[in-house]
This record gives structure tokens, sequence and C-alpha cells, in this order.
């Protein structure tokens, strides 16, 4: 029967009840483990409804549950990445990823890699940290919905267009190159434009073309001159060949 | 003395479960071809570019694969419009040769139910071939 109950540790027992004098004057000093948990457990009634104002009682404009904003560090340095990203690259380009797999989207990440391009992935957020108070601050506007972002060099726009045309599912919508920002036309005509060299090439025949045809115009009269003599010539030569063959046969066949 | 329920048993799954809803009824048969026009430095592109990406999912462009998704990107601050090109057949029998959403005041959920009402419910049924095995005329014969 006794074991049935709970065993109690009888030396531990002081018996308190009947004892006649209770004490209540000069209680015993807590343990300080004790007294913590006193402290901490203090019941905490604040002032009085009836004494506060009425506009600290209205409920209604509080929200619940506001999103408090916490400093992330990890999101300081994704931004800090981004914003290093957008400063060393002169090709900065804007796609809007339609539902696309990973299966598909990884050939078009090792091409655009192999021609120094980079294909990364930001969100709104950490773009929206990245560019605020910074030169870059319009590109906020684009991304609202899927989007993904090529750094590179100008060099290479018509390779990447060449590289995106096998994936119709990432669609360009703007660019920014050397510090300017373009449109989607503007990009297509500016990977269209030819090497810088060539265009250079090109300006300067543009300069020279000038001159020269001044040049040209002056010597044109000499030159007519000079070729109406030099026909003039061929047609005596070839008359003079044509009458002494005729001549050297006449003296060859007595001779024979 | 109790007052008998009222409203609703069932609580709305919010507007991400509404959009999966409509996504899963679309039905792109009677589309021949479907472009989306946009800006993207517009303000009100978002719900339309949101509408695009789920509408290029693989699932929907099962429905119907001789219906091609096209996109143009415009930088004239222009609304965004979609516009679909019916099925000759289709638009032989409703009259109607293109659907224009103009999707500047929009939500996504709206273009989806828009779609619906006016696209999905012009798909031609499809006929389920039925073959009679060689048991069954016989017994018909019977």
């Amino acid at each position: 029967m006794a074991k049935a109950f709970l065993q109690t540790s009888t030396p531990f027992l002081i018996a308190k009840r009947f004892r006649g004098k209770i004490n209540i004057q000069k209680p015993r000093k807590p343990h300080f483990e004790k007294q913590l948990l006193l402290d901490l457990s203090k019941p905490f009634f604040g002032p009085r409804k009836n004494t506060l104002p009425e506009i600290s009682l209205c409920e209604k404009g509080k929200k619940e549950w506001a999103k408090i904003e916490i400093d992330n560090p990890f999101e300081r340095i994704l931004a800090r990445e981004c914003l290093e990203w957008f400063n060393t690259s002169k090709m900065v380009v804007f796609i809007h990823v339609n539902s696309i797999s990973m299966e598909e989207k990884t050939p078009v990440y090792a091409a655009l890699k192999k021609n120094n391009m980079h294909l990364r992935t930001y969100g709104k957020k950490i773009v929206k940290m990245a560019t605020t108070g910074t030169r870059y601050e319009a590109v906020n506007h684009l991304f609202t919905s899927h989007q993904n972002v090529i750094f590179g060099q100008p060099e290479n726009s018509a390779k990447m267009f060449n590289i995106l045309k096998k994936a119709p599912q990432l669609i360009v919508m703007g660019g920014i190159i050397q510090d300017k920002l373009l449109s989607k036309n503007e990009l297509v005509e500016f990977s269209k434009l030819p090497n810088l060299e060539v265009a250079r090439s090109q300006l300067c025949s543009i300069l020279q073309s000038a001159g020269s045809s001044i040049v040209g115009q002056l010597n044109q009269s000499q030159q007519m001159l000079v070729g109406h003599l030099e026909k003039h010539v061929e047609i005596q030569n070839s008359s003079k060949a044509d009458s002494s063959p005729s001549q050297d046969n006449a003296e060859d066949s007595p001779a024979s | 003395m109790s007052i008998p329920y009222s409203g609703t048993f069932k609580r709305s799954g919010g507007v991400v479960s509404a959009i999966g809803k409509q996504l899963k009824a679309v039905n792109l048969k009677a589309a021949k071809r479907i472009t989306v026009k946009f800006d993207p430095f517009a303000d009100n592109v978002t719900h339309t570019r949101n509408f695009l990406h789920y509408m290029s999912a693989k699932k929907i462009a099962l429905t119907n694969t001789n219906c091609a998704l096209k996109t143009e990107v415009v930088c004239d601050r222009s609304e965004p419009t979609i516009e679909i090109t019916l099925a000759p057949s289709i638009a032989e029998t409703e009259k109607i040769a293109k659907v224009t959403f103009k999707c500047g005041n929009l939500t996504c959920l709206e273009i989806l139910q828009l779609l619906n009402k006016h696209i999905s419910s012009k798909a031609p049924v499809d006929q389920i071939a039925t073959t009679q095995t060689k048991l069954e005329k016989k017994s018909k014969k019977k």
C-alpha cells in the first residue's frame, strides 16, 4: 500500500502546522535564486485605464504584427557586392525572366561566362539597398517582377544578343552602357555598331574626303589631257607596228 | 435559442490561391498567338510582367502547342497590352478575330479571370474517339 504512494523524504519535512506561533514579522531571507525568481515574476500593474487620456486607449490605428526592420549584415554584404558589380562593369543589361528551368538556363549562363559576361540574380530589396543614393537609382524601377542582370563589357554586346536568342524566356528590357541608360532598341542598335577602330577609321576617311575631293577636281583636267596623250601615243605605236611588219615582210621575201 | 450560422464555411486562401485556381482553369486551345507588349520603365507594369511569367509556364503551353507567346518591349511609356489572336476556326464561329486586354489598371488576378472568361470558355471540347471491340460488335449483332 505504501509503495503506491509517492515516497517523500521525511528528513526535509518540518512540521509548521499546528505549531501555535507562526513567524510573519521577521520572514527568513530567501535563497538568492529564489529571490531572483520572485523578482522576475513580480506582477506589473500599469496605470489604471480611467487615469489615462482617451487617445491612448484607442486601438483602431494600431497594426498588430507590424514588420520590424531588422538590420541584416548579410544583406548589407550582398548590397555592397551588387554595387561593386555595377561599378566595375561598363555594360549592365537587365533582363525579364519568364518561367525557365535551370536545365535550360545553365547553357546560357555557361555561354555568357565563356565570353566574360556574368548572369546574376539579385532581389528587389538588395538592389534597392545597393542603388539608393547612387547614380544607379533609376534601375530600381525595373525590379518589380522576376529579373536577372548581366554584367559585362560593351565589346561583347553583339555576342550577348546571339546567346540570348537561344533562350526566348530571357527578355532584354534595357541596359546601362558606359554610365548611360539605354532602352532595348538603343541597345540593339549599339550592338550592331562596328568596332571602335573601324568607326575611327571611317571618321578619318570622312574628314579626309573634303580635301581629297578638292585635290581630285583640281587635277581632273590635267589627268584628262595626260590620258588623251597616252591614247594618242598608243594609236601611233600600233599604226607604226602595222606598217613596219609589212616592210619587213617585203625585205625578207626577196632575201629568201 | 441559437442563430443558424451565416457566412462562409470555408475561408479564402488569399490572392495567391485565387491566381493558382485561375491558372489551372486556363485553356489556350482557342488562341493562335499571344502578344504581350509592355514598357519596363512605365509605372503599372508589375501585374503584366507577373502574368507573362505565369503564362510562360510549360503546363499552360501544353494546353495548346500551336499557340505562340510573344513579348514586345517598347520604350514609349505606353500602357501595357495583351493581344490574343484567336484560331481561325474559332474566329469564324465567334466573329471575333482578336481580343485585346489593356492592363494599365488591371491586377494579375483580374487579367487571368478575364482571360478565362473570354478565351478559355471558347476552347473547343475534345471529342474522345470511342472504338468498339470485336466482342461488343458480336454481342450487338446477336
